[in-house]
């Protein structure tokens, strides 16, 4: 199960979708305590979690715990909205990254549930 | 949902120093359009030693520091990037992992813009590639600038051409002498000529006590630099 986190709404989608984006991006590993944004700034990329850990923080402190299959970042990054919490990779984790790029050419090119979700989000 | 406006490659602080000053408006536009633009305090790091890159990021306003964290932990300032460079250009050409982690050293104003995209703007626009080149082929002078110094210059000489080095990219002139626009902690200094702390320390009493520069608080000023320039020993 997917969800899309994002400052306001989470929503589950299909397994399926994972998939997609594991095929669409090479699976990357991060250390510990590597910075994916900080509170208040854009993310550069999307992230979803394939494996290990990531926090969520607001002054400093864990607002969340996300497990494997969470997607954050999407509606900040394709929205340029800061994001109301900063991502902290807790443990050595596998993680697949969607630049704007890549998401635009799904969006553009294909039909797919992903593509469905993408152009939602860029609404 | 509501869009938030991007900061324009028109009006920024850097214009002229950067790798996109060449490209006509419509395409500078596209550039704006599709860049994520952040600010990161001090301290922030915008990306750590060993991770993937996902593209370049071109510093608007601000420095930051580049450092390599050795297998004894000891971190060294390899590089210190300001307004108008770009970070993570040679990662994007070897798809290596950064071979630096970048820190904010004060607010800095930056703005990342995805591998894709880039390549694809670089296709269109060679002269954004020779750009990317140019400020390669700097990079590359300063790395081997660097390297000849710490093998052949002793610390007082290295101290000497570090200081000349930040003049030429931080200085502001002052009335008769030099302010360094850039606050540096003596272990940061330290670790930019490959000294010791203590040893640091010893040669910048050194300087001060010749008059080539003074210190007030964090700030540094060059007093004398035609004397400086006689300590570096610099050779062209």
């Amino acid at each position: 199960m997917i969800q899309i986190m994002t400052t306001i709404s989470s929503i589950k989608l299909e397994n399926k979708i994972i998939s997609e984006i594991v095929v669409l991006s090479a699976q990357k590993k991060f250390t510990i305590n590597s910075t994916l944004f900080y509170e208040g700034q854009i993310p550069i990329v999307a992230y979803l979690l394939v494996e290990g850990c990531i926090q969520l923080f607001k002054n400093n402190k864990i607002k969340k715990t996300l497990k494997p299959g969470s997607l954050i970042g999407l509606n900040e990054l394709l929205t340029h909205s800061p994001a109301k919490l900063g991502a902290i990779v807790q443990a050595e984790s596998t993680i697949c990254f969607l630049d704007k790029s890549t998401i635009f050419e799904i969006i553009k090119e294909d039909n797919s549930p992903l593509a469905t979700l993408l152009s939602e989000e860029n609404k | 949902m509501k869009k938030v406006n991007n900061s324009s490659c028109e009006n920024c602080t850097s214009r002229g120093d950067g790798i996109f000053c060449e490209l006509n408006i419509p395409e500078m536009d596209e550039v704006s359009h599709h860049k994520i633009n952040n600010t990161y305090k001090k301290g922030q790091t915008l990306f750590i030693q060993g991770n993937h890159p996902f593209g370049i990021y071109c510093i608007s306003s601000g420095n930051i520091k580049l450092t390599k964290t050795g297998l004894d932990g000891k971190e060294t300032i390899v590089r210190i990037a300001h307004g108008g460079d770009i970070l993570g250009h040679r990662s994007l050409f070897t798809d290596d992992h950064y071979s630096a982690t970048a820190t904010a050293m004060e607010d800095t104003e930056v703005c990342f813009i995805d591998k894709k995209f880039i390549l694809k703007i670089i296709e269109r626009n060679p002269t954004v590639a020779l750009s990317i080149i140019n400020k390669l082929s700097r990079d590359m002078g300063s790395a081997e600038k660097k390297l000849s110094s710490l093998h052949q210059k002793n610390v007082r000489e290295r101290l000497a051409e570090l200081i000349i080095s930040l003049k030429a990219t931080h200085g502001v002139k002052d009335g008769d002498r030099w302010k360094i626009n850039l606050k540096l902690t003596r272990e940061e200094m330290a670790t930019m000529i490959g000294t010791a702390n203590e040893t640091l320390i010893r040669f910048m009493t050194e300087f001060k006590d010749a008059g080539i520069i003074e210190q007030e608080g964090k700030t540094l000023y060059i007093k004398d630099e035609e004397e400086l320039l006689n300590w570096a020993n610099i050779n062209y």
